[in-house]
């Protein structure tokens, strides 16, 4: 725009829109994140944020409009690109790799981002550096206890974090949690929101999530994004967001902390 | 991870090669046949179970690959084109290039319908090889296939194909332990996700059917060697068919499951062979059992069961694995 | 090239169209409703020729109540093999794998008993009198058997259609397959539908075998050619989809019935030929709108 010195917004979002059969379910949404932003998507149910979230990750193409990451074009993109982008992303229904070690769940993601999935010969544990890498990872999620045990026998908070991981792993410059919260007892909640946030500052990544938790939202995100069928209602600050009219009476109904 | 399991699986690889090895020392020619063919068909079940145990995708057509080979080393050796040493490693080539070809065409579809695909195209080019009379005679096959001297004689040729089918074996695991095999074990497991981290999925599983392939056409190729002969029957779907019960009797999720699998359908065929010639009701029977008693495997569950009254025994206060 | 032989072949091919169209509809219902794939479809084909041989050939029963008779014991057979067996499995992790093992058993089962029952040898039944004959319009000529096949495959995927648009039991049909649950909690008997779904479909398969049985021999390799080809009707058409069946038979029929004119040895190549193009082009199949959703 005027001022060349201002990177592009990490992710750029245009006119999108997205209809199935005769349903709207994203409908010209725009906005833009600014590099190291943590902010969050809200809306009441079926309002199409995780439609939103699969247009950007590339696994739905979108009927109009475009998808911009560091200034330049991925919509169209399969996820596997996008996803070596620096974009990771990580699922409302866990989506980890059940008969495998919670390891091994996290190294396939490190092998992967550095290239090395078509080595055939070495053992994957044998790549000392990916599994250090992995192990810290694991560790930043409170998980580096559990590495050696299958991923499907832990229970549901420690699943997704572990979905968490995997997408960490690909160490992405845009992290999308989609409810990370999701099922998690208010203990696992606050654990899993500190860890976010700590993530988030050491790592400097851009940061979006989808919640429900309102407690969760208002508490850590630096800016809020509204979806209410499918349309952008509002966006600003979480304290703008709490006043604003259309919000309260789309979705909260009641009045909220800040 | 660790020591412990890499010793418990030297062990394994130890009995089993000795057990092979120890074989024909028995004295009867016919444990040495029976050796021979386990062997080959092992062969075959450990490069199917590549692509089902590790890779998820269920193919109900690698009896192609099988026949592609067993007619690669049958007609090069029949019509003197070529020798053993040259025709065994040109089957390896001719399974690969035909994944090549028909893998892509099954892999635009998924589930039950990749499965049928690849059912259809092999059914297709058993069709080819069985009506080609005049290079492939047809329905008669080709018998009296030529071996060299250095593999005259049971013995011979047994210990011949114990060395290949191991080596292929060791070869087999190192490719599930490496990275590669670690992503075709997350496309077995969430073909989603995998996508998800950067892996062009599509890629990796025309890979494993290649290599898959590459497997089954050296085991055919093997056996052909080991008869003698080749005839359009080692394309037939029911030998796609043995191949797949082979490994769920063993149980696909451990690595010499398909192995063991082969040994007990390969003693059981030989023995219903005796009294009757309706093998395929029992075949069936068994296969019905497995999937409605053994989902795991008869070996797998066998295992579990064993598992969980060691467990049981020793520590009485903590809670059972499932 | 006579234009007569030609609308002859024609018609052949649309015969072996609707012989097709029925087993492969069967094949698509279940799917789309059972949620099963039936991989031992072909061997309900199968039963309804070697029921109708038996009842007509054998026993001398009227060919039109023998037909009636192999379809209604292809169905039970198909009921039977739903509720004790299939049953054990659904909800099953992994559940399409095991269909696939479960239903493939009973192909290699059914096989023998065919062979034990009826031995290995060729069959066959002759033509009901009234039709053996030629039927002529103007200078075409074809067998009138075939004209009554043309129409029973036609009757009966209007009567499919009529049924699942406007019956109530259409109604239910539909939404079990769109949410079982949903269609539980409505009051829908589900697991009776289900095998009563089975059973037709199964029926449908033991027609065309036994409509078949006059014109081509009955052996029990059938099973497998049977499965094969509606398969490939299956995926050229769309999957689960009705139309499509109809859609993908008769270009399959068309194009065997040509094929055979032109390179008879391997007429049969074709059809792959034509299933391989449809992969690469549309793998959702030729009535289904769109690119699939990755």
């Amino acid at each position: 725009m005027e001022n060349t010195q201002t990177p592009p917004p990490v992710l750029e979002v245009r006119r999108l829109s997205k209809a199935f059969g005769g349903l709207k379910v994203t409908n010209d949404v725009s906005f833009a994140i600014p590099r190291g932003e943590l902010s969050a998507i809200i809306g009441p149910n079926g309002a199409g944020k995780t439609t939103l979230f699969n247009l950007i990750t590339g696994k739905l193409v979108p009927d109009a409009g475009e998808v911009l990451f560091k200034g330049e074009r991925i919509d169209g993109l399969s996820p596997a690109d996008i996803a070596r982008k620096g974009i990771g992303r990580a699922f409302q229904i866990t989506s980890i790799f059940k008969e495998r070690t919670v390891l091994e769940n996290v190294l396939v993601s490190v092998l992967s981002r550095e290239k090395k999935t078509a080595r055939l010969f070495r053992r994957a544990t044998a790549y000392g550096d990916a599994v250090r890498e992995a192990i810290e990872i694991l560790a930043t999620l409170s998980l580096e206890a559990k590495a050696g045990e299958m991923a499907g026998s832990l229970p549901h908070g420690d699943q997704k974090r572990l979905d968490i991981a995997v997408a960490l792993a690909l160490n992405p410059e845009l992290v999308m949690l989609d409810e990370p919260m999701a099922g998690m007892s208010p203990e696992e909640r606050t654990i899993t929101v500190d860890l976010i946030r700590k993530i988030w500052k050491e790592k400097a990544l851009t940061l979006l999530f989808i919640e429900h938790d309102m407690d969760v939202v208002f508490g850590i995100s630096e800016w809020i994004r509204v979806l209410n069928q499918g349309v952008l209602l509002a966006e600003g600050t979480p304290a703008e967001i709490s006043r604003n009219r259309e919000v309260i009476t789309a979705y909260l109904g009641e009045e909220i902390d800040e | 991870m660790g020591a412990k399991r890499r010793r418990e699986e030297w062990v394994q690889w130890a009995v089993a090669l000795a057990l092979f090895a120890v074989v024909p020392l028995l004295g009867k020619r016919g444990f040495v046949n029976m050796g021979n063919e386990i062997l080959v068909m092992g062969l075959f079940a450990m490069g199917f179970n590549l692509l089902y145990g590790v890779t998820g995708m269920l193919s109900f057509g690698q009896a192609a690959y099988y026949g592609v080979g067993a007619y690669t080393v049958g007609l090069l050796l029949s019509k003197g084109v070529a020798s053993f040493w040259v025709a065994l490693p040109a089957t390896m080539v001719v399974g690969g290039a035909l994944a090549l070809v028909l893998g892509p065409l099954c892999i635009r579809l998924s589930g039950v319908y990749f499965t049928m695909l690849t059912l259809a195209f092999a059914e297709m080019v058993w069709g080819i090889v069985f009506k080609w009379y005049d290079f492939t005679g047809g329905d008669n096959g080709i018998q009296g296939i030529p071996m060299p001297e250095a593999l005259h004689g049971p013995l011979r040729y047994y210990y011949f194909t114990l060395a290949v089918v191991f080596a292929s074996f060791w070869l087999i695991r190192r490719i599930v332990d490496s990275p590669f095999g670690a992503v075709l074990q997350s496309i077995r497991e969430n073909p989603e996700r995998t996508g998800f981290i950067g892996v062009k999925v599509r890629r990796y599983q025309l890979a494993a059917m290649v290599l898959s392939g590459v497997f089954a056409a050296l085991a055919g190729g093997l056996f052909a060697g080991y008869q003698h002969s080749i005839h359009p029957d080692m394309l037939h779907w029911t030998k796609s068919g043995e191949v797949i019960l082979m490994s769920i009797l063993g149980g696909v999720s451990s690595f010499f499951g398909p192995l063991m699998g082969a040994a007990v359908i390969v003693f059981i065929e030989d023995m219903i062979g005796k009294y009757t010639e309706f093998w395929e009701i029992w075949i069936g029977g068994i296969m019905l059992a497995i999937v409605i008693f053994f989902p795991r495997g008869v070996i797998g569950t066998f295992d579990t069961w064993i598992t969980r009254w060691r467990n049981h025994g020793k520590h009485a206060d903590t809670a059972a694995r499932p | 090239m006579d234009g007569n032989l030609l609308v002859a072949q024609l018609i052949s091919g649309l015969t072996s169209a609707m012989t097709l169209f029925l087993v492969a509809s069967g094949l698509t219902l279940i799917f789309g409703v059972v949620n099963v794939f039936n991989f031992a479809h072909g061997s309900f084909y199968l039963l309804g020729a070697y029921f109708a041989y038996q009842v007509v050939a054998v026993s001398g029963v009227g060919f039109w109540a023998g037909v009636l008779l192999a379809s209604l014991g292809a169905g039970a057979a198909g009921v039977l093999m739903e509720y004790f067996f299939l049953r054990r499995i659904y909800g099953r992790a992994g559940e399409a794998g095991f269909q696939i093992l479960l239903t493939y058993s009973f192909i290699l089962i059914l096989d023998d008993v065919v062979k034990m029952i009826w031995g290995t040898g060729y069959k066959s039944i002759s033509k009901p009198e009234a039709l053996a004959g030629p039927f002529s319009v103007g200078e075409v000529t074809m067998p009138r058997y075939d004209l009554v096949v043309i129409v029973i495959g036609l009757a009966v995927a209007f009567g499919m259609w009529a049924a699942i648009k406007k019956t109530r039991f259409g109604r239910n049909l539909r939404a079990i397959s769109s949410n079982r649950e949903m269609a539980s909690s409505l009051g829908v008997n589900v697991p009776m539908t289900l095998s009563l779904v089975f059973g037709l479909a199964t029926a449908l398969g033991g027609l065309s075998g036994a409509l078949s049985a006059p014109v081509r021999t009955v052996t029990p390799g059938a099973g497998i050619e049977v499965i094969i080809g509606s398969l490939i009707v299956v995926v050229i058409g769309g999957l689960g989809n009705f139309w499509g069946a109809l859609v993908g038979a008769l270009v399959i029929g068309e194009v065997t019935a040509f094929g055979i004119l032109f390179l008879p040895q391997w007429a049969i190549l074709f059809s792959y030929a034509v299933m391989a193009l449809v992969l690469i082009f549309r793998p959702e199949g030729l009535l289904m709108k769109g690119g699939a959703a990755r």
